[in-house]
């Protein structure tokens, strides 16, 4: 009866903290898609936005097929490399783990524009580094390689997700009971047959989620789209419907906002299969009170193709940010050759730093992104815990509350806290709590993918015998549950304080003169710097936020278990 | 004596012209007024002899200013710091931010009833929306009077801070200097077929209203066949992109990224295709600014001979008379001024600018 009592209570509260964070901006967002407006003034009601968007749906089937083939390849692309590598990482005795970790966070921290200049100075068609050394031996005038195609497109936008499905894989791989794996061997499976029927059958909550998290977030995409699709004369339906739409000198986000309205009822949807996957919890779990030792498989005459695999991933990150850090040692511009060393310099480091008051922002984005990493993971724990353990009725809402700010585009949802706060009668307007009450909502629906990728190999049996011997909630959830799911929360924390750190077109239009912060410094340089300060500061910027990632690591790993 | 006349005259034309901008009447000029003006519109039109001293007496107790501008670093922290330096009573507050989110962040809070902003510096298009909602307040500041009268707004709602000029960058390792394109027609020469790219942004826009005033639908239409690439980096990212060689020639380059470029060393090199587009960003003062007194000290401070001077040194055209001078002799196209329905217009061209350089798949 005590635990009903605390089960509706703990729902209760991450409803109503989740409610409090995401309904004011899906209100808001609802109501921008019905507003007829000319210029700045609201003139009425209209449904003229939803046509708009079916009609330029409708319009040509190729831009449905683009966008298809756009999201669904980044998705895909994205989902196999994440899984397959955090399995490789996790699992095997393959090498370069610690590498790939680091490739990992390095490419959280570095904002998806300046990347995408990092791919365009690699594969651009004309003067593209690697282009310029295939055309040693390949006579061609221009590329052999094109970023600007739907192929750029898919690798660009894949490498986003590639290491954020690694990431929330990497925990419960990590922690899998191997007797399962050698069962299934003894069995006479091979190893495709052990992965199948074991390993990611057990893993196929997280993969279903994560699922449901790539192909929204690739629908809803603009950066790759933006920069590379429409130079490729590539247009998917987000590049469509901002920019054909988003007319006049006030940019109107009608149909933005109709699009994005669209899609929480896909949200919606995709959640059905797996609510009904995970009301099954236990069968998942694979942390129980049997002892074991978690054993990597070992690859044996593998290893070495299975390395030269993995390595490809940190490669393919770290090419691009090599071209930003030669970039960043050039006064100006120009592809790597023998020539352009004689313009090498290290002035553009001290440079990029007299942007402002550097120290004040940088201080400012370690509170914002802190706070909103502790904020969505804590929040994210007690609602995975919720929805994956307790029986309150409707407590999916807890997974639909956090999964529907997925459909917002970073813009949008920065306007819509914008307007929430100057509406509200909570005094955060100015200061950096403004940024992270956009934040948590809008990394709210990634912390639960960790937390509950986490949770679900563990079995109940662990806490119900911590509460059979007399434990509160906060003592299993202490002793039990967070030393256990550290792994998880840890790459959670991580990944929101890393995308909080390095965020610009929300954090541009939130922030204020006391609170500004990093990310603000790297917009304008990216508005009006050279490429090679602006490459300079955010190297500089993501050394110190990896390098802080990687302490912070270290710290979880002398608490957690198995971290 | 010719500056007082016409800051004289422009006070008592704002006096009789704005009714709507408050109440009270504005104090003769020359006469030192008998209480001091209280609401912003009497404080922006304070046309008397003792205005400084009346609104640097305000400006104490009112203790900041708040700017909202589009200006980069390091440029408005360097004026910031000389104004500060000038009036060390004053402290100025500064939220800087793109057009897009400067205007939105502006127009939500006056949406929601709320009084933050005192002044804002940014581009006089974006302005357009603001003037017709009556958000912005006219004024009258001496400082005008050595400004030429048609780069001032009619109704004095803004002043011009610096200017800045869209023309055709390329990349002298690949086109050189006697090839390169030096009107508009010659952007047509087959040889350039598709090796140009143009900005997605206002800049690509105004190129097109640009196209279209100066040379006509038909060419543009000419200009659509030699596959011209739609890029949507930044204006300053399609800059490094011609100086990297990757794109070898843009109609709509800004004049400051290519001095600043050339000043490094990079082969680049930039050509007014007249008439050149101007980027006129301007001063202007909230209806309901919370800080009146000192908005308009610092607004003279924009536009001052020694505030217009940092403009200028930091790549920024100035519409000042005696500022520059010699600089920027090409032909210009102040945009917004020969267009009517400027925000229609602006629509229009963005829907041409896709239909014509993207092939709609």
């Amino acid at each position: 009866m005590l635990a009903g009592r605390l089960e509706r209570g703990l729902f209760l509260a991450a409803a109503a903290v989740m409610a409090y964070f995401v309904v004011p901006p899906l209100l808001i967002l609802f109501l921008t898609s019905i507003e007829a407006t000319r210029g700045l003034q609201v003139t009425g009601l209209t449904f003229a936005h939803y046509e708009n968007v079916l009609s330029t749906g409708g319009a040509a089937a190729s831009l449905v097929g683009n966008t298809l083939v756009f999201g669904l390849g980044s998705a895909a692309l994205g989902l196999a490399a994440g899984v397959a590598l955090a399995w490789l990482v996790e699992r095997t005795d393959c090498p370069f783990k610690g590498v790939i970790y680091v490739a990992a966070f390095f490419s959280f921290a570095i904002p998806g524009v300046v990347k995408v200049i990092g791919w365009i100075l690699l594969l651009g068609p004309r003067a593209g580094a690697v282009n310029l050394a295939l055309r040693t031996v390949v006579p061609v005038e221009t590329g052999p390689l094109d970023v600007f195609s739907m192929g750029g497109m898919i690798l660009v936008e894949s490498l986003i997700w590639t290491p954020v499905v690694f990431l929330v894989m990497a925990a419960p791989l990590r922690s899998m009971d191997p007797s399962l794996e050698e069962a299934a061997a003894m069995a006479g499976a091979g190893l495709w047959g052990r992965l199948r029927s074991v390993t990611l059958a057990l893993a196929w909550p997280s993969i279903l989620s994560l699922l449901i998290l790539t192909l929204i977030r690739s629908l809803v995409s603009f950066d790759v789209p933006a920069l590379i699709g429409v130079p490729a004369d590539i247009a998917v339906l987000t590049t469509r419907i901002y920019n054909e739409i988003r007319t006049g000198l006030v940019p109107q986000y009608g149909e933005a906002s109709a699009y994005a309205s669209i899609l929480t009822v896909f949200v919606l949807l995709l959640l059905i299969p797996y609510a009904r996957l995970i009301r099954r919890a236990n069968r998942y779990a694979t942390i129980t009170g049997k002892a074991y030792r978690p054993r990597l498989y070992e690859l044996g005459r593998w290893r070495g193709f299975a390395g030269a695999c993995a390595l490809l991933f940190p490669v393919l990150v770290g090419l691009p940010m090599a071209m930003l850090l030669w970039a960043s040692l050039l006064r100006f511009y120009q592809p790597p050759t023998a020539d352009a060393l004689a313009f090498l310099t290290l002035d553009n480091y001290p440079a990029a730093l007299r942007n402002g008051d550097i120290v004040a922002a940088l201080r400012n984005t370690l509170v914002v992104s802190i706070l909103s990493a502790v904020a969505v993971m804590a929040l994210s724990f007690i609602a995975a815990w919720v929805v994956l353990r307790s029986r309150v009725p409707r407590r999916g809402l807890l997974d639909q509350l956090s999964s529907l700010p997925l459909v917002f585009p970073g813009v949008v949802l920065g306007i819509a806290v914008l307007r929430t706060y100057l509406t509200l009668p909570v005094p955060i307007f100015g200061t950096v709590l403004l940024l992270v009450a956009a934040y948590i909502p809008a990394y709210m629906a990634y912390g639960m993918r960790f937390a509950e990728a986490g949770l679900i190999q563990i079995h109940r049996e662990l806490e119900e015998s911590g509460l059979v011997h007399g434990g509160t909630f906060l003592s299993v959830a202490r002793t039990i549950l967070v030393p256990l799911m550290l792994p998880a929360l840890f790459g959670g924390f991580v990944y929101v304080f890393l995308l909080s750190a390095k965020e610009f077109s929300i954090a541009a239009l939130l922030y204020g003169p006391q609170s500004r912060v990093a990310s603000v410094a790297i917009w304008e340089l990216w508005q009006n710097g050279q490429i090679s300060q602006l490459a300079a500061f955010c190297l500089m910027v993501a050394g110190a936020l990896v390098a802080l990632s990687l302490v912070f690591r270290g710290l979880s790993r002398r608490y957690g278990v198995a971290a | 004596m010719g500056k007082l006349l016409s800051f004289v005259a422009i006070g008592a034309l704002l006096a009789s012209a704005c009714g709507g901008g408050g109440p009270g009447p504005v104090a003769a000029p020359g006469s030192p007024s008998a209480a001091p003006p209280t609401t912003v519109a009497d404080i922006a039109l304070y046309a008397a002899a003792d205005r400084q001293k009346v609104l640097e007496a305000g400006a104490k107790n009112e203790g900041t200013v708040s700017l909202y501008t589009s200006a980069v670093a390091p440029t408005m922290p360097l004026i910031i710091e000389a104004f500060q330096a000038k009036y060390p009573f004053l402290k100025v507050e500064m939220y800087r931010a793109d057009n897009a989110e400067l205007n939105q962040r502006f127009s939500q809070e006056e949406q929601a009833g709320k009084r933050i902003m005192d002044v804002l510096e940014t581009t006089t298009d974006g302005m357009t929306a603001f003037i017709s909602n009556k958000w912005l307040q006219p004024y009258a500041s001496p400082e005008t009077a050595a400004y030429p009268k048609d780069s001032l707004h009619p109704q004095a709602i803004w002043a011009p801070t610096r200017a800045s000029y869209v023309g055709l960058g390329y990349n002298t390792k690949l086109v050189s200097k006697a090839d390169a394109p030096k009107t508009f027609d010659d952007l047509l020469d087959p040889k350039w077929k598709a090796k140009m790219s143009i900005a997605s942004s206002a800049t690509g826009v105004r190129f097109v209203g640009n196209v279209l005033f100066s040379k006509g639908e038909d060419y543009l239409k000419k200009l659509g066949a030699q596959n011209v690439r739609v890029q949507n980096v930044s204006g300053r990212a399609l800059a490094d992109l011609v100086v990297a060689g990757e794109i070898p020639l843009s109609p709509t380059i800004f004049d400051s990224h290519v001095a600043d470029s050339k000043s490094q060393g990079a082969p680049i090199e930039w050509v007014p295709l007249e008439p050149a587009v101007v980027n006129l960003a301007a001063a202007a003062l909230s209806a309901k600014a919370p800080h009146p007194n000192a908005s308009m000290l610092f607004i003279d401070f924009l536009l001052s001979e020694q505030g217009q001077k940092i403009y200028f040194d930091h790549g920024y055209g100035s519409t000042r008379n005696g500022i520059g001078a010699g600089a920027a002799t090409f032909k210009k196209l102040y945009l917004e001024n020969v267009t009517p329905n400027y925000e229609e217009s602006f629509a229009k061209w963005q829907a041409l600018l896709r239909s014509t350089f993207t092939a709609q798949r």
